[in-house]
């Protein structure tokens, strides 16, 4: 948040947006610890722990209602304007994002199950860590995203769109191999979908990773041209 | 994902306001006592109103010191400060009114479309014809609802007779958007109107000399909040012709009816612009910490 002196004159707005402000946080960090543990489970197939990703679904849900809840607060108490203004509509967005990601750890966490009984070839084990070597860079990305809440800096939120140019390359190219591989060898087309749409999960992760980005940059400076960094 | 644009970026403005608030306090442009550059746009290409560094005193303690702005045409600009600011001095410059009050001493120049009302030999009386003003409380003359909108047409000598008179009037309340709620209770007295209704009257009566301008003090600051917007939504149809100056307390109202807002704090302009930037992304820190309601 801005530098504000000695903060608002009426003290129980500063309390709501601080409130506000650790509800995101909370939930960023929920949402990242559901996404590693689905590439835990999925990396060390871990069937339990998957599920625990499916038992803490509801949780993220109820996280994000919370945060709806005290946004409208905010909003029809205090009709915040300014940088008030662009926190409350930076977080109301992000939550959205996050309930996303949130939604994608349960769908990675479903698809493991699948994977793990129908599938033991050698290939489908190569095609499996290929996706798990991207895990490893969405966790890393998304990270960074979620440390965004902690405190709204540029210099991060650059950094989230300058890795998301990059990693869309990887993940292209990584969606082409299985492709070919269902194209060209006697691949198991249950396995091969599941696995393509565990890869497309990773890259709504992406996606809404780089949203987060670009809601901090408008809590910083009101607009961001996505263009201008392409 | 396909390339996205949030919005233009307003990284010269924010750089400002970012350089300022990490600076620290000691590069508060108005820590000092020396005159800061306001930001943003304070000039129009085509203004009815331009003042160039106006300067008040009332009995040796400057209260505006070097207001320089712009107002445009056909737009309703919002003036927003604390209490004290100046904001209403600066309104009662435009028709120098400001001159009444005692041991007051006006510089700087302002003009109505190009012409410097302050020069010698301009009558501030006959002047003040072409600029209407609307105060905080209603004040509708003792009268029908009729004389308050004949009088000024009477003493102005804008009509001949009294068919001519009545018509005019007419017409000023079809204006105003007021002639299907008053035509019929015409010669009911002004006074027995709700606070709504007269304030609603004085707009009528500002319009009825025709003025090139309208300056509000705050005109909604007595009424309950549908009357509040009764004088709004008058307000934004009322820009089609007029400009209109409006000193408001209310950052609601100053948000929805005008195309652009400043902010001047202790005497200063300290940022102008568009009034949708200014309640989103305003890029003086000062304006920031006023509009989100910080302490000083």
């Amino acid at each position: 948040m801005n530098d504000r002196g000695e903060g608002h004159t009426f003290k129980r707005f500063d309390g709501q947006l601080s409130n506000l402000h650790l509800m995101v946080t909370k939930m960023g960090q929920s949402v990242h610890q559901q996404v590693q543990d689905a590439l835990t489970a999925f990396r060390t197939q871990d069937i339990a722990l998957a599920q625990k990703v499916l038992a803490r679904h509801s949780d993220i849900d109820r996280m994000e209602l919370a945060a709806d809840a005290e946004i409208v607060e905010v909003i029809a108490r205090n009709s915040p304007l300014a940088s008030d203004l662009r926190l409350v509509v930076a977080v109301s967005k992000s939550v959205g994002d996050l309930q996303k990601i949130g939604e994608e750890a349960t769908r990675m966490a479903l698809l493991l199950e699948e994977i793990r009984l129908e599938s033991s070839t050698p290939l489908i084990e190569s095609l499996m860590d290929g996706v798990d070597r991207m895990g490893v860079l969405v966790l890393s990305h998304l990270d960074t995203a979620v440390g965004l809440f902690d405190q709204w800096d540029e210099q991060k939120a650059l950094y989230v769109i300058a890795g998301h140019q990059r990693m869309d390359g990887d993940f292209q190219a990584e969606l082409h191999r299985v492709m070919t591989c269902l194209l060209e060898e006697s691949l198991d087309v249950k396995a091969a979908v599941r696995l393509v749409l565990l890869a497309k999960s990773l890259d709504r992760i992406i996606h809404h990773a780089l949203n987060l980005a670009e809601y901090a940059m408008f809590e910083i400076y009101g607009g961001f041209d996505l263009s201008s960094e392409a | 994902m396909a390339q996205r644009t949030l919005g233009p970026p307003l990284f010269s403005g924010a750089e400002v306001a970012q350089k300022i608030l990490r600076g620290g306090p000691e590069q508060d442009p108005f820590a000092s006592d020396q005159l800061a550059p306001s930001v943003g746009e304070w000039r129009s290409p085509k203004p009815r109103v331009r003042c160039e560094d106006l300067r008040v005193r009332f009995a040796g303690r400057e209260v505006l010191k070097g207001v320089t702005l712009d107002i445009g045409r056909n737009e309703v600009i919002s003036v927003i400060g604390p209490s004290g600011a100046g904001k209403s001095t600066f309104l009662r410059c435009l028709n120098r009114m400001v001159e009444a009050s005692e041991h007051c001493e006006v510089q700087g120049r302002v003009f109505l479309d190009g012409e410097d009302i302050y020069a010698p030999g301009v009558d501030a009386v006959s002047f003040r014809g072409r600029i209407g003003m609307v105060f905080p409380k209603p004040n509708p003359y003792p009268k029908s609802i009729y004389e308050n909108v004949a009088y000024g047409l009477r003493i102005h000598g804008l009509v001949s007779c009294k068919s001519e008179e009545s018509s005019l009037v007419e017409l000023v309340f079809r204006q105003a958007g007021l002639w299907r709620e008053f035509s019929r209770r015409l010669f009911a007295p002004a006074l027995s109107l709700t606070a709504g209704e007269q304030q609603r009257l004085c707009i009528a009566r500002a319009l009825a000399v025709n003025p090139e301008v309208i300056l509000m003090d705050e005109p909604c600051s007595s009424l309950d909040l549908g009357s509040g917007a009764k004088i709004e939504q008058m307000i934004d149809e009322l820009r089609q012709a007029y400009t209109i100056v409006l000193v408001s307390h209310s950052l609601k109202s100053a948000a929805r009816v005008s195309q652009r807002t400043a902010f001047i704090r202790q005497g200063r302009l300290v940022e102008v612009g568009p009034t949708d930037r200014m309640f989103t992304t305003p890029s003086h820190p000062l304006t920031d910490r006023f509009i989100s309601g910080c302490s000083e």
